[in-house]
């Protein structure tokens, strides 16, 4: 639990409420009655939690081990299966298909033998749509940053894409590319946007680059803005060119921001279903691994089950990589600039 | 904040003396530079965002025979309301609306209700195990929604959620990146104004609703604005648990309006589906949008 050993020494640095100490009463009664509150404020929400998230993320590991047969879909019934042991997991990771685990390699065309490919598109969505919001957004945020006319007005109008829902966006770049939509109307071509691979993938990048960039962006411009003026000033004093100090001292010092923006992007990304899923319905190889997990849904429970796992699984490897190596920590970052607003 | 001497502006390298010279503000290269850097990329942004809605808008009030065209054909003819109320009257949009707005309305509330009232306690309140609540409250807002769809599903389906208001709404109540955010926030506030209520003997109840909440209202604009978006927004759930439609949301109902209007005649109402389900969230937008900007690039929100 890497999120943990990082959390504690940011958490070390917040600052504590000093100021409840007792003021006249005894520091008995105090703690007793702000033990009290404490329970009542959060007991509300952490019962949430553990209902939306924690029993479904246990439920979900026990049904991963359990075999489908006796499922009815109707009913929601779907113990009777016994113990499955790791059919559930080798049926994915290994493609093997076959009532009760067996190890007849899946057949072309069925769930089972998508999975290595939606891992693949998922990865594959995911570096490309991150790598280009981050260049695009980083851009935007460096434009942005600047005093002109009517700047807020554009902070605030960039973030319409971000507003508008999944479903509408996948619809209208549906409606942009489809054969005799505008897309190919412009540019003279007859591609068939949604209807082969490469098109098709392209198409879902496209729309996901316009719709999450401009948030990329703000997040950017956030960190930007904490970057103190004095140091530009003095890097401009001692010589240093645009270059440099774009290297040397935004760089480094949107760092801790960026990462983290890049790290939320990524879990968003690796997750991607709406777009997918509406524009071309998983078809094309366009197919990422929620698509799979809910088509999978309606044909059994355990094996969904199983794949969610492992879903989750490798968003977590994911995030690991990302606070450990690359040093995104969601917590000290928000530590260190709330600090820094406050001293602002 | 920052100012004009960003980055990329005014190359400063180059020249001789103890002090670089700015450059003069009218200087050609400065102006080119300006519209190379500044506003031409700008208006590109700006194009790039607002083109394809306006599409949409434009295709909406085109009949099927002006939408599909050798010829391209930028403006409609008219204003042509048909599509509008094709749209209305093929699926129950205006049901599909209402429920999107029950949905929107309680969950956003008891989500923003739950996060305030836990980040008070995790920051003004003293009680035992409150940092591992925290850390428990991060995990959470880690955890990929998608990975408790399905245990989701089969716990709110056996309890009869499908169909229901309470089946949309409950799974999306787990709130950890609203207690996130205030948690930072109300770390910044000074706690002199909070000691001076204790001495004149306000409870935590009238110190948080009376003193903490109206003082950090812009934080709790972009929690609000954060939520109902993706409440609003919201399509994997709502399409798993419900599928009479009659109970389906605005993001939901959309789809169903293609499946059954398919081809090329579809498209001018898909489009006035569409503008009628983005305005709405548009309008809040407008109202909330200069608190979220002035929230995010605070950099309170990292996510």
């Amino acid at each position: 639990m890497s999120t943990e050993a990082k959390a504690l020494p940011g958490q070390t640095t917040s600052p504590k409420p000093e100021h409840h100490l007792p003021k006249g009463e005894s520091a008995d009664r105090k703690a007793v009655t702000q033990g009290r509150w404490g329970a009542t404020l959060i007991a509300p929400s952490l019962i949430m939690l553990a209902i939306v998230i924690g029993y479904p993320i246990v439920r979900g590991v026990i049904m991963s081990f359990q075999k489908d047969s006796g499922l009815d879909p109707a009913s929601g019934l779907f113990v009777e299966g016994g113990p499955a042991g790791l059919a559930n997991y080798t049926h994915w990771l290994l493609q093997q298909c076959g009532a009760g685990g067996g190890t007849v390699a899946c057949a072309p065309g069925t769930l089972g033998a998508q999975f290595w490919n939606a891992m693949g598109t998922t990865f594959f969505f995911t570096a490309v749509t991150v790598l280009l919001e981050t260049l695009i957004g980083f851009w935007m945020a460096l434009i942005m940053a600047r005093t002109f006319r009517g700047r807020g007005l554009l902070r605030a109008a960039v973030l319409v894409p971000w507003a508008i829902p999944t479903a509408v966006t996948a619809k209208l770049w549906f409606f942009i590319f489809a054969f005799d939509g505008i897309a190919n109307k412009l540019f003279g071509t007859q591609i068939l946007w949604t209807g082969s691979e490469w098109p098709a993938k392209w198409a879902v990048i496209i729309s996901d680059v316009w719709k999450t960039t401009p948030f990329m962006a703000l997040l950017i411009l956030a960190g930007l803005q904490l970057i103190p003026e004095e140091v530009y000033e003095a890097a401009k004093v001692d010589g240093a060119s645009t270059w440099q100090r774009f290297t040397q001292i935004t760089l480094p010092l949107v760092k801790p921001a960026l990462m983290v923006a890049v790290l939320f992007r990524v879990l968003d990304a690796l997750r991607m279903f709406d777009l997918p899923y509406i524009l071309t319905g998983g078809a094309n190889n366009t197919t990422t691994l929620s698509i799979l997990v809910v088509d999978q849904v309606r044909q059994g429970f355990n094996s969904a089950a199983a794949l969610s796992t492992i879903t989750f699984l490798v968003i977590f490897i994911v995030a690991f990589i990302f606070v450990r190596f690359l040093g995104a920590n969601a917590v000290q970052t928000s530590s260190g600039t709330s600090g820094k607003a406050k001293a602002k | 904040m920052s100012t004009a001497t960003r980055p990329q502006t005014q190359p400063s390298s180059g020249s001789t003396g103890e002090f670089v010279p700015r450059d003069r503000p009218l200087s050609w290269a400065n102006i080119a530079k300006t519209i190379a850097g500044g506003y031409v990329p700008l208006i590109i942004a700006t194009l790039v965002v607002f083109l394809p809605l306006l599409w949409m808008v434009l295709s909406s009030f085109k009949a099927p025979g002006e939408i599909i065209t050798t010829d391209l054909k930028v403006l409609p003819q008219g204003l042509n309301f048909g599509n509008y109320a094709e749209a209305m009257t093929t699926v129950p949009f205006a049901k599909f609306f209402l429920n999107s707005v029950i949905v929107t309305t309680i969950g956003s509330v008891v989500k923003v209700t739950l996060a305030i009232a836990t980040a008070y306690a995790l920051v003004f309140v003293r009680f035992p195990f409150k940092r591992v609540i925290f850390v428990l409250i991060l995990v959470a807002l880690m955890v990929p929604p998608q990975v408790s769809i399905l245990p989701n599903y089969i716990l709110v389906a056996g309890l009869g959620g499908q169909n229901t208001y309470w089946g949309i709404i409950l799974p999306g109540l787990g709130t950890a990146f609203g207690t996130f955010l205030l948690r930072q926030h109300f770390m910044t506030l000074p706690a002199s104004i909070l000691e001076a209520a204790e001495i004149d003997g306000a409870g935590h109840w009238r110190r948080l609703w009376r003193i903490v909440v109206p003082i950090s209202m812009p934080s709790i604009a972009t929690v609000a604005l954060v939520t109902i978006v993706s409440e609003w927004n919201d399509y994997i759930w709502p399409l798993i648990i419900v599928d009479k439609p009659d109970m389906m949301t605005l993001p939901v109902g959309l789809t169903l309006l293609q499946n059954s209007e398919s081809g090329s005649s579809g498209w001018g109402i898909m489009m006035a589906g569409a503008v009628l389900v983005v305005v709405p969230v548009l309008i809040i937008f407008a109202a909330l949008q200069r608190y979220i900007v002035a929230g995010l690039t605070q950099g309170s929100v990292t996510g």
